[in-house]
């Protein structure tokens, strides 16, 4: 007895599978592309650079206060050092 | 204000400059000075030395004629010793240049041994004041020239130190205060100093002395003292007997305007002897006698 060939199926329910697993591929790649931008990694800029870091300058502060009131006495000058003796010299029979 | 101060030796005894500089720039201008008082004083002991028979001194007393031109230094030296013979009355005479030869002062003692001056008083001859002469009277500078009779020899020691210490003096006067010393001729200028007054017997100073703006001055004889084995001599000469003097006094020192007139003073003042001495100190004075005593005046 000869066997017949096995029906075909139906073309409409083909492309329906095609087209669902077309929209699964699509959905995981732009899934994956979309993780990746996330994490700052754009695939159209390259990777990542590194951002200079503000240098911070500690500077001390000096705090002056200013106190009210009369002006402070003048400060005494020491009196200039006596200019050394002149030194003794020696006479004699020569 | 700091004090400068230059040593070196000339005309056989130590030389002494002190000056006084505000600041370095004059400490450069007293050194300058200290260089050209140098060199002054080395031309003066090179022309007015009488132990060098190529000194212009020893030529004017070889030379024959009464009237023999001089350098302006050696003219200057001579009437200096003139002025001196006529301050000391005649007593600081500076035509005794036989005496002192004589005497047995020939040639420079320079590094000579020195007896000590008690043996040399323990054998002298009694005290005696001595007496001058007047023979310095017929020498005359006139203008650029040198009169006197030929055969007068000139000794210029005492009053050519007294002038180089003046003429010293001047070269410092700028600077506040300063000090010359020409063994024992001193010209002061400025702040008082203290002058100390050698011991002619070797103990410490005998007095202090505080001076400003004047000269001070010793004549004695322990420096220039000799022996020829029988008898002690010195150069100090009695201008009228020709032999050195042992008049009491051994050492005077006296206060003067300038250096020659202090010379002139104390070479006076010792050969005056102890009374008379002490009245020739006019502006001041030490005398330090025979035995040892010591009196100011």
């Amino acid at each position: 007895m000869t066997e017949g060939r096995p029906p075909a199926r139906p073309v409409h329910e083909t492309t329906a599978i095609l087209t669902v697993a077309m929209l699964a591929a699509a959905a995981i790649v732009a899934g994956a592309l979309g993780f990746q931008m996330a994490a700052g990694r754009d695939p159209a800029l390259g990777p990542a650079r590194p951002q200079a870091q503000p240098t911070v300058v500690i500077r001390k502060t000096v705090v002056r206060r200013v106190a009210p009131g009369a002006d402070p006495a003048p400060t005494q000058e020491a009196p200039p050092a006596p200019p050394p003796a002149p030194a003794p010299v020696l006479t004699g029979a020569s | 204000v700091s004090e400068r101060e230059r040593r070196f030796r000339r005309f056989g005894t130590d030389v002494r400059l002190l000056a006084a500089a505000r600041d370095p720039f004059e400490a450069v201008r007293v050194d300058a000075a200290f260089a050209r008082i140098e060199e002054l004083m080395l031309e003066m002991h090179r022309r007015l030395t009488r132990f060098d028979a190529d000194s212009e001194l020893s030529r004017l007393n070889a030379d024959p004629r009464a009237e023999v031109p001089v350098s302006p230094l050696l003219a200057t030296a001579v009437g200096a010793a003139l002025r001196a013979a006529e301050r000391s009355g005649g007593l600081a005479d500076p035509t005794l240049l036989g005496a002192v030869e004589a005497a047995g002062y020939r040639r420079s003692r320079e590094g000579a041994a020195t007896p000590s001056p008690r043996v040399a008083l323990a054998a002298a001859p009694p005290r005696r004041s001595a007496t001058a002469a007047g023979a310095w009277r017929d020498i005359e500078v006139v203008g650029g020239a040198v009169r006197r009779p030929p055969g007068v020899r000139l000794d210029l020691g005492g009053s050519a130190k007294g002038l180089a210490a003046d003429l010293a003096a001047e070269e410092l006067r700028s600077f506040g205060s300063f000090a010359v010393a020409v063994g024992g001729e001193v010209v002061l200028g400025g702040a008082p100093r203290a002058v100390l007054v050698e011991d002619p017997f070797g103990g410490g100073p005998v007095a202090v002395l505080e001076l400003d703006n004047c000269a001070v001055a010793t004549s004695g004889i322990g420096r220039r003292l000799w022996s020829d084995g029988a008898r002690h001599a010195h150069h100090l000469i009695d201008p009228a007997s020709g032999a050195p003097a042992w008049t009491g006094v051994v050492q005077a020192t006296a206060v003067g305007a300038d250096g020659v007139e202090a010379e002139a003073l104390a070479k006076a003042a010792l050969l005056s002897g102890p009374w008379r001495g002490a009245q020739v100190l006019e502006r001041g004075g030490v005398l330090v006698l025979d035995d040892g005593e010591v009196v100011r005046a």
